[in-house]
């Protein structure tokens, strides 16, 4: 017996399909061009240099006095965290009575070349923290820290442990040399002294093109081909354009910071050989004595799990936890499922500490 | 193409795989519902003509566009052997010119342009070597999607449809395209190409700000330099700020100031009234002042009178009269 069965009614058939979709997927781009971000309603309270700290309105009472921080990555824009009212990690925090900030990093630009690491841990992020804990008149607050934002909440709790109650990270690299991180091992022989140096800030274009060729045949080509599926429902379609536009408003990394994150961290895996030196202090991932829940995608391909299971390895905390959440780097939190597991596990994990 | 050879096979191997798609979906005599269309494996050649160019195109959007955005850059089907599009100037050219050492004037700036021609052809091998790579990944990729539609009774699952062979290809290629990429050779190719890559611009970018230069316009390298030194500047500002008013310089004034309150509460007002005029009188007498702490110190009685006014932005750091906190800061008379 053959395996592929395709008979010229089925081809003729699916072709058929296929050209009704093409026909009306004009129409439905057209409604979903203009498809934005974000669903929640947020205030500006704080601003140093580029870096914007937002607050975010209240959707329920506060039942959590200590307010919770979200660090998100310098690559691409954390709308990811508030794609549309129903895969919004923040609506959902809100929803549950969390008081939410996140630190938008704006898109760095010329000027900001040299911007470093210490720049974006111990002054952004820090004077974020400040004026929460003055506006929220509390000594800690909770940090949230999104894959790379994850690796500076970490680095930023062990090196201001007393500003932080309770540390989370998702989908967060910790150990930058596990076998099967396809990301790292690209980047193994790259000169990246001499990239930034003839570069200057790296381009987002560039980031993208290296994120997809991780999986090229998928992201680059076969998403698209499935894109045809749903060409006649708008609703998909805007959120299919919602994730296109999350995925390509890459803003550019500031070529300092991103040289000491490829050389120190991802070339050098410094975080967990405790040589990591953020300005004149070293990070000891023995200094997290805060609780930790560290959250990962059992099919990341971005940050493996062995990646960020590391840290359990490493932090001093007695109260560390972690989360396996099915999914992969965005599917984390853009899936249904994942959209209703993941908030009530951070919001109850927060509730008990 | 980069490399002949590497991408003959590859449509070689195309072409044994649609052959086996077509004895698959229309038995291996070819005598199925496929053969009214006039498919049979002497006449295949439109059907895989279409299907080549499909594919092709297919793969110079996953490895070549990606590529584009970056100068010097090849990608995949492009022909980087015979000239580059910068200069139109086949690498031979600029290679033979090596053996002849410049002289005179522009001797130095000929070396740099000798530099940059090297450097092109470093990117010119880098780029070929990973689209060999790539090529064989391809390659590679194609003879396993074939053995997976011959070898098909051992597998219970049927495609019915040319979304569900065209899955079966993603898969069977992503696979191994993730096997091939975790070698240390495709990576040591990804590192060259992108490092001569960068070679190259970073000469380029030279090159282009001699020229700026030449034409008293800015630069890059002008506008790095500035960038530098604002950054250390801002730097210094924050740590002299941290310093002026930093939380325990803030602790220290907060209890002075409590001192001082106690101390004034505790005057009778006939030396209030007393303190208020001599405080009046050492104003008058002292532009400008900022508080009481050095006038009972008598610190601004001991600064040089003759000191002829500076500009006050120069003075506001040195001079912000915070009591003893800062008398470390005083700036010594020039």
């Amino acid at each position: 017996m053959p395996r592929i069965r395709i008979t010229p009614k089925n081809l003729y058939a699916e072709l058929s399909t296929a050209a009704e979709k093409l026909n009306a997927g004009r129409a439905t781009l057209q409604a979903a061009k203009d498809a934005t971000l974000g669903s929640c309603a947020r205030q500006e309270v704080f601003r140093i240099d580029n870096v914007v700290l937002y607050r975010y309105q209240a959707r329920t009472v506060v039942d959590n006095p200590v307010p919770v921080l979200i660090v998100y990555a310098l690559v691409n824009r954390p709308d990811m965290a508030d794609l549309q009212h129903d895969r919004s990690l923040i609506r959902s925090l809100l929803d549950r009575g969390l008081d939410i900030y996140l630190i938008d990093w704006g898109y760095p630009d010329g000027a900001d070349r040299r911007l470093s690491l210490e720049d974006y841990i111990c002054r952004y992020v820090d004077a974020s923290v400040d004026f929460i804990r003055a506006a929220a008149k509390q000594t800690k607050i909770n940090l949230l820290g999104i894959c790379q934002g994850g690796t500076f909440s970490v680095c930023y709790s062990a090196l201001r442990p007393e500003k932080v109650r309770n540390l989370i990270t998702t989908v967060t690299p910790i150990d930058f040399h596990t076998r099967d991180d396809m990301l790292s091992h690209l980047f193994r022989h790259v000169d990246v002294d001499l990239l930034v140096d003839s570069s200057g800030n790296i381009s987002g274009d560039m980031l993208n093109a290296i994120f997809l060729s991780l999986k090229p045949f998928r992201l680059a080509q076969q998403k698209y081909v499935h894109m045809l599926d749903t060409l006649d429902d708008v609703e998909t379609t805007r959120m299919f354009m919602r994730m296109e536009k999350w995925i390509f408003d890459s803003p550019a990394l500031a070529g300092e910071a991103f040289r000491e994150f490829a050389r120190d961290f991802y070339q050098n895996n410094g975080l967990i050989k405790g040589n990591i030196r953020i300005g004149d202090r070293r990070v000891a991932l023995e200094s997290l004595r805060m609780p930790v829940l560290n959250i990962y995608a059992s099919n990341d391909h971005l940050v493996p799990p062995a990646a960020s299971l590391a840290l359990g390895e490493y932090v001093g905390s007695d109260d560390y936890q972690a989360l396996e959440f099915p999914g992969g780097h965005i599917g984390l939190y853009v899936s249904l499922t994942a959209h209703e597991l993941l908030p009530s596990a951070i919001h109850e994990w927060l509730g008990q500490r | 193409m980069s490399d002949p050879n590497a991408w003959a096979e590859m449509q070689q191997q195309l072409q044994r795989v649609w052959q086996t798609l077509l004895q698959q979906v229309n038995g291996a005599d070819m005598g199925g519902p496929w053969s009214q269309f006039g498919f049979d494996p002497g006449q295949t050649q439109p059907g895989l003509d279409a299907f080549s160019q499909w594919f092709n195109k297919g793969l110079y959007g996953l490895f070549g566009a990606p590529l584009q955005g970056w100068p010097f850059s090849g990608g995949v089907g492009s022909d980087r052997s015979a000239s580059n599009a910068w200069f139109g100037m086949a690498p031979s050219e600029f290679v033979a010119m090596k053996d002849l050492p410049p002289l005179g004037l522009n001797r130095e700036t000929e070396l740099r342009w000798r530099e940059l021609s090297e450097a092109l052809k470093d990117q010119i091998d880098a780029s070929n070597q990973l689209n060999r790579q790539l090529a064989g990944i391809c390659t590679a990729a194609l003879k396993r999607f074939q053995k997976s539609i011959t070898n098909n009774e051992k597998d219970d699952i049927e495609i019915t449809s040319l979304r569900g062979l065209y899955d079966l290809w993603i898969i069977t290629a992503e696979q191994v395209y993730a096997e091939q990429v975790m070698t240390p050779g495709y990576s040591k190719a990804f590192g060259n190409c992108i490092n001569s890559t960068a070679r190259a611009r970073k000469i380029w970018q030279e090159l282009s700000d001699a020229a700026q230069a030449s034409m008293n316009q800015p630069s890059r390298s002008e506008l790095d330099s500035l960038i530098e030194r604002q950054h250390a500047l801002a730097a210094e500002v924050r740590a002299l700020g941290e310093r002026v008013l930093g939380d325990k310089d803030l602790a220290a004034l907060h209890a002075r100031i409590d001192a001082l309150s106690q101390h004034v509460e505790g005057l009778t007002p006939a030396e209030q009234n007393k303190q208020s005029a001599d405080d009046n009188s050492a104003t008058a007498k002292k532009q400008p002042v900022h508080g009481p702490a050095k006038h009972k110190r008598g610190v601004a009685a001991k600064r040089p009178r003759k000191a002829k006014a500076r500009p006050r932005a120069a003075r506001s750091v040195h001079e912000f009269d915070i009591g003893n906190i800062r008398s470390e800061t005083e700036p010594s008379p020039k």
